[in-house]
């Protein structure tokens, strides 16, 4: 009995030990492996919609996002946003880490597409939106940083030659990234969805990184620690920006009736302008651009450089205008409803001001200012807003759009433009221009369109009158197809920076120079002292606060511990 | 609890008894004996165990110390024993009367090891047991890790929060491996099978409690012993000879250790707006403008006599303004601490067991009982825990028992689903700000409202063990022990997120009250967690001429999990009172993982000891896990220890008067670490979560997004984890007196670290890689000295232990000092030295430094600009420049090793004594050396921005009073970023990381007072009890030492959930508690 049982358990110890091995065989059950994934072209779509984070538009839910949120520039004065994005060599920054993350992603589908049983046109279209992203990361890298690394596959740990290599000349890098785009702009499949990325979109990011290489090596200057200018290069870059913003203004897109439309709304979809938006939708995705310019947080408002460089009706800048030509607002009593009661009610008007001047003005700004002793609340109720010139920002607001979902964070759903008509006629107009071969139909065919909606009358190939403004040594004409563009791109995408940088114009920047940058509204006629800081008549949106240029600042300086990790990178000129 | 062992015994009467018991099933000879037991001062002893020398009859003594026993015929000698007092044997007689002697020696206790048990004087590892009666019986804890907290030495029990239910962290001998994100957490093993949370466990269940701290003592159980075990029996099914009942309870109040405050609004509003027009930030907060509202606040306090309000209806005008626009300036002052937190909240604990034995079967049943509650005034959470016992063991043959384990644990939650964090903006801004009042009957928008208003977060965890055993003897010295346990834990919780109607005092107009967070969902998890364990080893032992004495232990064992969990929200409840899934329409969302592990090994174990003078132990283990690859799955490792016990050599007995027991021992092992992280070796491509997802599709439906495959060394190896332990049990004055002492190495090679800090340019988290080493070296000391003086018993004992983790490879040269090098301290942190603050003195007139004042221009960012009255940082390396260097340990600038994060020198003491039925207890636990870089607001100033000021934050240097000595430098606000030097920790302009606003986290508290009056049993034989008791039980009721500059309690290290450190945050958390309990005993 007991030897019995002996044998039993020896038995099934035996039995336990034989099917052990198996018993241990235990592979993820939620997740693919790298082994298992590259099946279907339905898995590499899953995997290359991670590139559309690239993508802020408005912002997620209660971050800043890529229009308003970026304000060192001429256009915006506001408390804490002055400064430059380095003062001081950073410990870190995320605008290099995260490039090489997002660079990484693309060469990982590039080495990984041709294993995937699918069609060789949907492989080249694949591979084709590998190389666009990667093209647009090493963009926004080489215009931060200048030379960087050029990085085609997905590097190992033991790629020591890549790791602690020194930085390759942008220009050759930027080489690479035409090539990256000629072969997306060849092979990416051409349908008309506006929110998935398609041939449409490459010729778009071509347009917008041609124009900034052909511009950039046109004007770069060897004393600021840059390159001196490639003439050639430039040609040709501004070739291909013509030729890819060319391409897509016969592709059927047409401007949007309004102006603010392309801002403010909840569905895009219909718009004949877009190339491609960003969706937002009320309970799944938000974003809090419209909050932030109507919440008692401060808003950096416009400054009074940014507000002259809006032109008159008659289609002059202040100083050449017939028309009325003063900024200071009109102080006006009217009444309001507080607490159930009517009560009188005083404000600071610039309706007659902004009727005066060009249309897309009154689709940016308040009619009422509002700064600090002064609020104004744009749907009457709740709250009480303040911008630190003095001009409250409605571009982006939807009156149609029930309160709630206006003055919370992390509650707005209008959707974001990314590509669209109008940015694709500023880029042909100003290529044409740059390449001094624009014509009066390439004008008519592009920008004029743009005035024609902003009740302007039409821009000349000969313009007619010398802006005593223009301090950016250009053209007539340039300056004016520069001014159209600041206009019509008012606090989008953080535009105007990079076109300063890459006009060469960083001085712009600096407050000493040109005080105006940090000015906002003239309220001379508001009779009551207010403790708001002023200088003159105009408030002073930044209190005392300046700003310096160095050429130093061209560049963004190589964060600190990539340095230390890997010193063949360099510093970058100035931050040494 | 205390197993007695035997005294020597007679080879050949064993032999001869086992041969007997093994024929006593066909036979049935017996002999009855009847007897009384008594102690020294003729008291009977109650439930002293009465065995028949080598087999398992036997019985207890009843209530006068009397028992009767039917023994077989051919026994010869009765065992009789009890708790705490001298086990005695004496020969097989009709009638016996046995005077038993109190034993403060407790050389013969048996302990609890890994697969098994052993004598305490022949142990060879270093293995600690647990005072359970002291530290669980009848004292306040619900979780049973919070009251081992101090009460072995090297077994660090950490709290970090007071939130109900928390956890605090458990470690043996501190930080193993840098792996796993530096978790090294002991393996838990209940009743021989491993168990993830045991705050399940009902604490009054618990038995015993034994802590195997090296290699050689955790081994045998293989991969997940790398960082000790932790093995709790409960009680089992014993045999008994009458029914016992038992009823314990635990009454109690609580009340927040140590709570932050606001100084009065005036000074609140003063510092706010000297920050801001430093910065030049508008004097602006939600539409209130401070300039304006500092008169209003300084009227209200004067006619308030600077009493802080409590929670009550505000009036227009007196308690606020409105502005011309509707929108509201608050000025009142406000008791927040009084409004917000209770002052007592209830606990209470009941607990039931009953046991006994009816024919071969015995049983031990049990039920528990506990609710605690949160601090919060307004909807505070409470928790529920039933856990209910019920344990069978059954002699089937003489030789062969069976026996099954259930355990059901029921622990439910209710508390609110608040929109918002409640402690961060509770804590957030100043006193006035909330405001805490209604107005014409309804709240503002602060945490009142919030939590108020909330829907409910209700969830429960269910926990079923189902385990079953056998144990045969198999011949003479030979047995075999097989159990197979099922576990099933089922986690589910549901949550209403439902709207928040206030005054918006976030700057809104205040008209008719507006509706905050204006959506409605429903969200409901379950989580299933399900698993086995299967053990069966044999056991033989040899006795050799009574002098070689060998024990022979095999085994295998396999464990296998599986883990499921899904979740699913729906939005747009038809009415947010009723929130089911059923009764809404809006967007609906589902998530879920799947995940599975198992393990498996095999096991041997070889003790000799000649004489009980020499003494050794062999271990090894086979073992594989599913965690690796199939390549490098399996792997042995031994261990072995040796012991020597100097008093019983012959020449030891002239001292031994005075040295009663002196041994030594030394212990040697190898463990792998399988806890390394899932799929640690595959290079996975997750989904991307839905709430990270930020692009919508053609439908509106979130987009489906892959990760990348994550980045995997193809030449990762198992952790490898040396211990080498030293140590000695001594004993003197006939073991009063106790002294245990053990030193040890313990070394992590091979460890798999994250990766050394690679370029970014790879675009990838740096994998792992076997690239590490780190070493802790540590000692453990404790003293124990017992008493007894006629009728008082006097104890007292004191445990130290402390170690230090030392990183000693790594892959990398370059030691960048925020990760790890050769060298570095595992917790040190990097810093500047503060010196003093900055006078006028020591600049020019356009603002640039004076020669010889060293240069921090380097440190500014943004608009920020070092002046009189900011912090000056010492010049450690004298260049006339503050900087970091190259931010390498090699070139650090000024920077220096400003502290360490590991807590140091854990220690505690207890005091007690018993007399004439009073029993005291008192137990103090600390931690001697600890500080850490907080980032957080209570600790410096206006972190995150113009917040808030609190009660320890008054003095400031001011440009009217530049006071050198005051506590805080210039105001600045938002100082919680990265400063611009790279390697370290967050804290910029004024507050970079730096020696002067460190928190000292060391402390001594008074843990536990428990002082308890046992009824004499004269009075207690009256009411039919065996015993009963009555006591006080406090716990947390002194800081003894306590040099935080943080206003929380010294223990409190961590954010509410759902939190960024970032923000300045850290101690916006449920506070520690102090508590009062009172309880009685009762067994019937």
């Amino acid at each position: 009995m007991k030897k019995f049982n002996v044998v039993l358990m020896t038995l099934l110890v035996i039995f336990f030990i034989s099917c052990s091995d198996d018993f241990l065989n235990k592979n993820p059950l939620d997740t693919f492996t790298n082994d298992n994934f590259w099946t279907s072209e339905n898995n590499v779509s899953g995997y290359a919609n991670t590139f559309y984070e690239n993508f802020l538009g408005y912002g997620n839910a209660g971050g800043a996002g890529n229009f308003y949120f970026k304000t060192l520039s001429d256009d915006q004065a506001g408390n804490e946003f002055a400064q430059w994005t380095y003062i001081n060599v950073p410990a870190s920054s995320s605008t290099w880490k995260n490039g090489w993350i997002e660079i990484r992603r693309a060469n990982i589908l590039l080495e990984n597409v041709d294993k995937v049983p699918m069609s060789d046109a949907a492989k080249n279209h694949w591979k084709g939106v590998g190389r666009l992203m990667r093209a647009w990361q090493y963009y926004q890298l080489i215009r931060a940083y200048g030379d960087v690394p050029w990085i085609d596959k997905s590097l190992d740990i033991t790629d020591e030659g890549y790791l602690y290599g020194p930085r390759n000349n942008r220009d050759e890098v930027m080489n690479n990234v035409l090539a990256d785009l000629n072969f997306a702009c060849d092979n990416m499949y051409d349908n008309t969805s506006k929110i998935t990325l398609n041939r449409n979109v490459a010729y778009a990011m071509k347009a917008e990184i041609c124009l900034f290489e052909g511009t950039f090596r046109k004007y770069r200057n060897a004393s600021d620690g840059q390159s001196a200018p490639d003439l050639t290069g430039s040609r040709n870059f501004l070739t291909q920006a013509k030729n890819a913003a060319s391409y897509l203004m016969g592709k059927g897109f047409s401007l949007n009736a309004s102006y603010q439309g392309n801002y403010n709304s909840v569905d895009l979809s219909k718009n004949p302008e877009m190339i491609m938006y960003k969706p937002y939708k009320l309970g799944v995705l938000q974003h809090s651009t419209i909050d932030y310019t109507c919440s008692s947080t401060q808003i950096s408002g416009m400054t009074k450089n940014a507000f002259e460089s809006y032109l008159f009706l008659d289609g002059k800048p202040a100083s050449l205008t017939n028309l009325d030509n003063t900024d200071a607002a009109e102080f006006k009593i009217g009444t309001k409803v507080v607490a159930g009661q009517t009560v009188p009610d005083t404000i600071l008007s610039i309706t007659k001001i902004l009727s005066l001047r060009d249309k897309r003005l009154v689709q940016t700004l308040d009619t009422a200012l509002c700064y600090v002793g002064r609020g104004f609340t744009r749907f009457g109720v709740g709250m009480s807003m303040t911008s630190s010139t003095g001009y409250g920002i409605c571009k982006y607001d939807n009156k149609d759009i029930p309160v709630q979902y206006r003055n919370q964070t992390n509650s707005n759903y209008t959707h974001a433009p990314l590509f669209w008509l109008a940015v694709v006629y500023l880029q042909y107009a100003e290529a044409c221009a740059e390449l001094g071969e624009i014509t009066q139909d390439d004008l008519n065919n592009s920008i004029n369109k743009l005035k024609d909606r902003a009740g302007l009358p039409h821009l000349t190939v000969d313009v007619g009158f010398s802006d005593p403004a223009n301090n950016m040594e250009v053209s007539d004409l340039i300056w004016e197809i520069r001014r159209e563009r600041r206009c019509e791109l008012m606090f989008d995408n953080w535009t105007r920076y990079w076109d300063l940088i890459r006009w060469h114009q960083l001085d712009k920047l600096d407050s000493s120079q040109h005080p105006d940058i940090l000015l906002g509204a003239n309220i001379v006629n508001d009779p009551y002292d207010n403790a708001v800081p002023r200088v003159g008549n105009y408030i002073d949106g930044s209190k005392g606060k300046t700003r310096i240029y160095e050429p130093k600042h061209y560049w963004y300086p190589i964060p600190s511990d990539q340095l230390s990790l890997n010193p063949q990178l360099g510093q970058n000129s100035g931050w040494q | 609890m205390i197993y007695k062992k035997q005294m020597s015994m007679n080879k050949k009467m064993i032999f001869l008894l086992f041969l007997f018991s093994l024929s006593i099933g066909i036979t049935y000879a017996q002999t009855r004996v009847t007897g009384r037991v008594i102690d020294e001062v003729g008291e009977p002893v109650i439930g002293a165990s009465i065995k028949v020398k080598g087999t398992t009859v036997g019985t207890i003594s009843d209530n006068n110390g009397n028992f009767t026993l039917i023994v077989p015929e051919n026994a010869k000698t009765l065992i009789i024993s009890y708790v705490g007092m001298k086990t005695q044997e004496v020969p097989v007689a009709p009638n016996i009367s046995v005077v038993l002697q109190s034993s403060t020696e407790i050389l013969e206790e048996l302990v609890v090891v890994g697969y098994g048990t052993q004598k305490k004087e022949n142990l060879t590892g270093a293995v600690s047991t647990v005072d359970v009666s002291k530290t669980l019986e009848a004292r306040p804890y619900a979780d049973v890790s919070k009251a081992l907290q101090g009460v072995v030495p090297g077994l660090s029990v950490i709290n970090s929060s007071g939130k109900l239910g928390a956890q605090p962290e458990i470690s043996i001998r501190g930080l193993g491996t840098l792996s796993n994100k530096e978790k090294s957490k002991p393996l838990i093993v209940v009743d021989g099978v491993p168990m993830e949370d045991i705050s399940l466990l009902n604490t009054q269940d618990i038995q015993n409690i034994s802590v195997l701290k090296d290699a050689a003592s955790t081994s045998i159980y293989g991969t997940r012993a790398a960082f000790g075990v932790i093995l709790i029996t409960t009680k089992s099914a014993k045999r008994v000879d009458h029914v016992t009942l038992n009823y314990t309870n635990n009454i109690g109040w609580e009340t927040p250790t140590i709570l932050p405050n606001y100084p009065d609004v005036p000074t609140q509003i003063r510092a706010l707006m000297v920050a801001n027009n430093r910065a030049g930030f508008p004097n602006e907060l939600f539409g209130m403008y401070l300039d304006q509202m500092l008169p209003l606040a300084e009227k209200w306090g004067k006619d308030h006599n600077w009493k802080k309000s409590g929670y009550r209806e505000m009036i227009l005008g007196e308690d606020f303004v409105l502005d011309q626009n509707g929108v509201g300036s608050y000025f009142a002052d406000w008791d927040v601490v009084n409004i917000m937190f209770r002052k007592w909240k209830p606990t209470q604990s009941h607990n039931i067991s009953l046991e006994g034995t009816s024919g071969n079967t015995s049983y031990f049943m049990s039920v528990g009982y506990n609710h605690d509650e949160g601090v919060m005034e307004y909807y505070p959470e409470k928790m529920n825990k039933w856990t209910t016992t019920l344990n069978i063991t059954t002699d089937l043959r003489k030789w062969f028992q069976i026996g099954a384990r259930l355990n059901f644990t029921s622990k439910d939650f209710k508390g609110p689903a608040t929109r918002r964090t409640t402690y961060q903006y509770l804590w957030r801004w100043g006193s006035f700000f909330g405001p805490y009042g209604t107005y014409q009957g309804i709240d503002f928008r602060n945490d009142i409202a919030y939590r108020k208003q909330a829907g409910d977060w209700i969830d429960n965890d269910g926990f079923n063990r189902l385990g079953t055993f056998a144990k045969l003897t198999l011949a003479k010295g030979l047995t075999l022990n097989a159990d197979y346990t099922y576990n099933i834990e089922n986690y589910n919780y549901k949550a209403a997120y439902i709207p928040v109607t206030v005054w918006d005092s976030w700057g809104g107009k205040i008209d008719k009250p507006a509706t905050l967070s204006t959506t409605t969902d429903v969200e409901q998890e379950s989580r299933k967690n399900k698993s086995f364990a299967f053990n069966i080893y044999g056991n033989y032992k040899l006795d050799l001429a009574n002098v070689h004495h060998f024990n022979f232990m095999l085994g295998a064992n396999a464990e296998s999990g599986e883990y499921y969990s899904h979740f699913s929200e729906r939005q747009s409840l038809l009415d947010p009172k009723m929130p089911e899934f059923n009764l809404a329409t809006g967007d609906q969302l589902v998530s879920g993982s799947h995940t599975h592990w198992a393990t498996a090994g095999y096991f041997s174990r070889i003790n000799y000891d000649y004489k009980g003078i020499w003494l050794l132990e062999l271990n090894g283990r086979y073992d594989g896990s599913s965690r690796f690859p199939s390549n490098d799955r399996w792997a042995f490792f031994p261990s072995g220890s040796v012991g020597y016990r100097i008093s019983e050599e012959p020449f030891f007995t002239p001292i031994k008067e005075v040295i009663s027991n002196a041994k030594i021992r030394a212990s040697y092992g190898e463990i792998g670490n399988q806890a390394v992280g899932d799929y640690m070796f595959i290079p996975t491509m997750t989904k991307v979560a839905n709430t990270n997802v930020h692009w919508l599709d053609n439908n509106g439906v979130i987009v489906v997004q892959y990760n990348m495959p994550t980045l995997v060394s193809s030449t990762l190896k198992w952790e490898r984890i040396q211990t080498l332990d030293l140590g000695g049990d001594f004993g003197f004055l006939n073991n009063d007196l106790n002294l245990t002492f053990d030193w040890y190495q313990r070394t992590t090679k091979d460890m798999l670290a994250p990766g050394k800090t690679l370029p970014q340019v790879l675009g990838a988290d740096a994998p792992y890689v076997n690239a590490g080493e780190l070493r802790t070296r540590g000692w453990e000391l404790s003293i124990d000295w017992r008493h007894l003086f006629n009728d008082l018993t006097i104890y007292a004992n004191a445990s130290i232990g402390d170690f230090k983790t030392i990183v000693m490879k790594w892959s990398s040269d370059i030691k960048l000092l925020n990760s790890y090098y050769n060298g570095k301290v595992y917790g040190d942190i990097w810093g500047f030295e503060t010196e003093r603050y900055f006078t006028k003195d020591d600049f020019n007139a356009d603002g640039t430094y004076k020669l010889g004042i060293a240069s921090q221009k380097g440190l500014e960012q943004g608009n920020f600009v070092f002046g009189p009255g900011d912090i000056k940082f010492k010049d450690l390396n004298g260049d006339g420049v503050i900087d970091g260097g190259k931010g390498t340990a090699d070139d650090h600038g000024d920077l220096k090793v400003i502290g360490n994060s590991t807590p140091r020198y854990q220690y505690s003491f207890r005091l007690g004594g018993e007399w004439k039925g009073f029993d005291l207890d008192m137990f103090f636990q600390g931690v001697g050396k600890r500080s850490i870089w907080t980032q957080s607001a209570f600790v410096m100033p206006m972190m995150r921005g113009a917040d808030a000021i609190y009660a320890n934050q008054t003095s400031y240097w001011t440009e009217d009073n530049p006071d050198p000595n005051a506590d805080y430098p210039r105001m600045y606000p938002g100082n919680a970023g990265r400063g611009t030097i790279a390697v370290l920790d967050l804290g910029n302009h004024n507050f970079y990381p730096q020696s002067k606003y460190m928190v000292n986290m060391a402390y001594l508290r008074f843990k536990n007072l428990t002082v308890g009056y046992t009824l004499p049993k004269k009075i207690s034989d009256k009411i039919y009890l065996q015993k009963a008791r009555v006591y006080f039980s406090g716990n947390n009721l002194a800081e003894l030492i306590n040099k935080s500059i943080a206003p929380v309690d010294p223990e409190i290290n961590d954010v509410e959930a759902g939190v960024s450190l970032g923000n300045g945050t850290w101690g916006r958390i449920d506070p520690m508690c102090r508590t009062f309990s009172f309880g009685f005993q009762l067994s019937f």
